[in-house]
């Protein structure tokens, strides 16, 4: 299952969710306890964000397990959100982004079940498993990289957020957000040169 | 100047101008798309085609179902009341406040002593003893 790019998801959760209320008015809602408005905000968010997980983590399962205590938190310290810290995306994401940094930090993260994703049988199988091991090689050299920059990478090139948005994300300057995203290129095209040529 | 920009902006967010800083875009978008830069502008566009190869998974349909269940069993933190920020203009004399109140009871105190103190105050009492032992001298001086 495959949930395109992170840019175009986000033009497409745009254009859809343009006559509802805002995450800000929403979050206010929740602020109060409200149940809909946070069930509202976690439908919202949960694509977008499981997507920047799964791509700074590496492990869908962990991912999957960062985007439940990220929310949790969002729910419990409800109160601590104000619309001075920024839009909700961006508060959001910040705490998502701490919370794959520091597991990163920690030990490696062992996952119970078996994370592979299963193949489907299907007529064009060779296609497929070609398809597959690009894909494969292409997150392997963007894990390869250092958390920061594939962060800058996964939040900027992925996930449609603004260089001022991210920049506010990771707490840094745009200018040195830049940096990590010129240096994260050039070492992906290095990496990446036989599948660029092809 | 605007040359090494547009360049870093290529190395930086890749070919897609919507990826570009909103700043200037126009003017980007249309640097971005003339001759000079093609060869910057197709080696971005082939590390982005590539890029592009790793579509990011959706998540199991049952996740974000998950997380409303578990985060609603938990009861939320109490905050205490938000202190008005300083930047929020509630009473424009709040620093004045004290040395008003101060001067207004002053004032208040004086009115009070003035008026009813007239009994007490021992100089108006002696004026007045003073005026009524001198006013049969005052008879006699007339005379003269």
């Amino acid at each position: 299952m495959k949930s395109g790019t992170g840019l175009q998801s986000r033009q497409r959760e745009q254009k859809s969710d343009a006559p509802a209320a805002g995450d800000e008015v929403l979050m206010g809602r929740v602020v109060q306890g409200n149940h809909e408005a946070f069930s509202l905000l976690v439908h919202r968010h949960t694509p977008r964000m499981y997507a920047l997980a799964r791509r700074i983590s590496g492990l869908s399962a962990e991912a999957e397990e960062i985007l439940q205590d990220a929310f949790l938190r969002v729910w419990v310290n409800a109160g601590t959100w104000s619309p001075q810290k920024g839009t909700f995306a961006v508060w959001l994401g910040r705490i998502v982004v701490n919370l794959c940094i520091d597991r990163r930090r920690g030990d490696r993260y062992e996952p119970w079940g078996d994370d592979e994703p299963l193949i489907e049988a299907r007529s064009d199988l060779e296609s497929e498993l070609f398809q597959q091991q690009q894909t494969e090689q292409v997150a392997l050299a963007i894990e390869e990289l250092p958390v920061r920059q594939r962060t800058a990478l996964a939040l900027c090139y992925y996930e449609g957020f603004s260089n001022a948005e991210a920049a506010e994300i990771l707490d840094i300057s745009v200018g040195a957000l830049e940096a990590l995203l010129v240096r994260a290129r050039r070492a992906l095209r290095e990496r990446l040169a036989p599948l660029i040529r092809t | 100047m605007i040359l090494t920009r547009l360049k870093h902006h290529l190395a930086a967010f890749g070919a897609d101008t919507r990826r570009w800083p909103k700043k200037h875009h126009r003017l980007w978008h249309w640097l971005a798309g003339t001759p000079r830069f093609r060869n910057e502008r197709s080696e971005a566009e082939r590390l982005d085609r590539v890029l592009d190869r790793w579509q990011g998974e959706a998540p199991s349909e049952h996740l974000a179902q998950r997380i409303i269940q578990q985060a609603l069993a938990l009861p939320q933190q109490s905050m205490p009341p938000i202190a008005p920020q300083p930047d929020i203009v509630v009473w424009p004399f709040a620093s004045y406040w004290p040395g008003m109140a101060t001067f207004g009871l002053a004032l208040i105190m004086g009115c009070l002593l003035g008026w009813y103190g007239g009994g007490t105050n021992g100089t108006t009492s002696e004026d007045w003893l003073n005026t009524a032992a001198l006013s049969p001298m005052q008879e006699d001086f007339s005379e003269r």
